[in-house]
């Protein structure tokens, strides 16, 4: 369970993005329009606060595609239950993150 | 793909970045926390890399990148800071909040106590004991009159006696003693009684005869010439042309009077003379700077600061939605105000009387002005704190109200809702201040959350 869980508007657009499909940080990025210096300290606050949660990708298959491995970061049952809840309270939202086109 | 040497450069000045912002995350976290931010790097300059129409501007957004690097390495220090602390997870509540004023109280307190004291004693050497009069023309003072008046009436309320003597010389003798000539203070009778100050070996007064004059004598002298005799009260000297008794001898505390007089003749009140130095003593009460009346120059300020408030802050604290705290809550939510302005107001009584007491010299005519003032000043300053203190505080747990997010801009977005929300961080209420106001979303407004906002809120031990 969420302790002390900040839901504000930054934290409704990170975990609508992370819904959405953009799943690590740098597209995060890129679809919020939020700063680095925004968007990390926030997913960590989340992971800590239980919204999120994140995983390294395998070596293999970031080596197969000549590229560092990513973080990838995903939904709990918790942050889809927050996100839900941030629906009522920033409807706009919904309209600002549309789905991504390619999920990794 | 080849790397310009310029590019490689670059490269390495963001590396560089992220290195030093590395330096500030703690060292458990400090390799992952590195691998992911070079990880991300690597993302972005590929991503600029992409935009080579626009290089400068890739490069400027690619060192922004790393900036943000040092946001996330100093957020996750106060992080590490904070779990190392567990005080500060309670800094918003309303206990911490009181505590800290009384300290804060308790802290002027003793600094105006203090200080009072230091200003007794600074009043003390400033005008006692003081040379009145030289030549026995009191305008023939060897100080500036003017000052030593105002120096007299500033501080008159601290003393609970005054008295004089003037220094002659006289030969005494007696039966055991030749004739010498002695240094003598001549003083009224009750000299000693108004300066409080002790005679000492005083058995054989009751026998004295009141019809004659007393005499005290100097410690030095009861040694010298009469050989610490105990009981030397009623011991009879003739001085000058009269007859005295000697009632007793002088303590520790007369030592050090202007004159250095080997004995006190105490008598009806004597003459001022033109060839004798007349001196003025005056006896401090034991009362310091804060029980002399100024009291009322603090509190003065303070009834004004009360006053003006209005007119710099509003007094609201906003409207409640549809739902509305219960009265206890609502009760005890202006109790904490109450308290909060009381303690304020205390603080700042004692705050003015420091000021005024340490900025310039105590007991000067602008040590008034500046309590007065600066009562004035610092009571404005300390309600309006407390009141906008209270105005994001949460009406149900008195937590301050956190995580202010701004929604919307004015220019933006005309007629929409635009301004800041904060959330309780229980859960209890969501705020909203407007950032224009207008005719119809004023007032911050108060918004209690249902019980389906509860789980998020919920604390791991339920």
């Amino acid at each position: 369970m969420a302790r002390d869980s900040r839901l504000t508007h930054n934290t409704a657009l990170i975990l609508k993005a992370i819904d959405s499909g953009f799943v690590y940080g740098f597209s995060i990025m890129e679809m919020t329009g939020l700063p680095s210096g925004t968007i990390y300290p926030a997913m960590r606050r989340m992971e800590e606060d239980q919204l999120i949660r994140s995983r390294w990708e395998r070596q293999a298959i970031a080596d197969r595609e000549q590229r560092p491995p990513r973080k990838y970061y995903q939904l709990t049952s918790t942050g889809k239950a927050t996100l839900e809840a941030s629906r009522k309270r920033y409807p706009l939202i919904e309209r600002m993150v549309p789905n991504a086109e390619a999920k990794p | 793909m080849t790397i310009s040497p310029l590019e490689s450069a670059i490269r390495r000045a963001h590396l560089g970045l992220l290195w030093g912002a590395s330096l500030l995350v703690p060292g458990w976290r400090r390799s992952q926390w590195s691998q992911e931010w070079r990880t991300e790097l690597w993302y972005v300059l590929r991503e600029c890399s992409c935009k080579a129409s626009a290089r400068p501007r890739s490069i400027r957004e690619a060192t922004a990148f790393c900036l943000g690097a040092y946001q996330d390495a100093i957020w996750l220090r106060r992080r590490s800071w904070q779990k190392q602390r567990p005080l500060s997870r309670v800094a918003g509540s309303a206990y911490v909040c009181l505590l800290l004023l009384i300290g804060a109280l308790l802290f002027t307190w003793g600094i105006a106590h203090m200080s009072s004291r230091v200003a007794a004693g600074m009043s003390r050497i400033q005008v006692y004991p003081r040379r009145v009069s030289d030549t026995g023309t009191p305008c023939d003072c060897p100080f500036d009159l003017a000052v030593g008046r105002a120096s007299f009436e500033a501080a008159r309320l601290l003393f609970d006696g005054f008295s004089h003597y003037e220094i002659t010389q006289e030969t005494v003798w007696s039966e055991k003693m030749p004739r010498t000539k002695w240094t003598l203070a001549q003083a009224r009778s009750d000299f000693f009684d108004v300066l409080h100050l002790p005679v000492l070996f005083t058995d054989g007064v009751t026998r004295v005869p009141d019809s004659l004059p007393h005499v005290v004598l100097s410690q030095d002298t009861w040694i010298r010439n009469f050989g610490r005799k105990p009981n030397i009260a009623g011991a009879k000297l003739h001085v000058g042309s009269v007859d005295a008794i000697v009632v007793g001898v002088t303590s520790g505390d007369s030592m050090g009077f202007p004159g250095t007089a080997k004995a006190w003749l105490l008598g009806p009140d004597p003459q001022i003379a033109s060839s004798k130095l007349e001196f003025v003593v005056g006896h401090l009460s034991r009362v310091g700077y804060l029980d002399d009346g100024r009291w009322s120059l603090s509190v003065g300020g303070i009834l004004l600061g009360l006053l003006v408030l209005p007119f710099v802050s509003r007094p609201s604290i906003g409207e409640y939605g549809s739902q509305k705290p219960s009265l206890a809550r609502r009760g005890r939510f202006w109790a904490f105000l109450l308290a909060k302005i009381t303690i304020s107001s205390a603080i700042v009584f004692y705050a003015s009387v420091d000021l005024g007491c340490l900025l310039v010299p105590p007991f000067s005519p602008s040590s008034a002005y500046i309590q007065a003032t600066s009562s004035a000043a610092l009571c404005l300053l300390g309600l309006t704190w407390a009141w906008r203190d209270q105005k994001h505080r949460c009406p149900i747990c008195l937590r301050r109200m956190a995580h202010p997010v701004r929604v919307g801009q004015p220019s933006r977005t005309f007629l929409e809702w635009n301004g800041t929300e904060l959330i309780c961080e229980r859960g209890h209420i969501l705020l909203h201040v407007p950032e224009v106001p207008t005719s119809w979303f004023g007032a911050q407004r108060w918004l209690c959350l249902d019980g389906s906002w509860r789980f998020l809120f919920a604390r791991p031990n339920g």
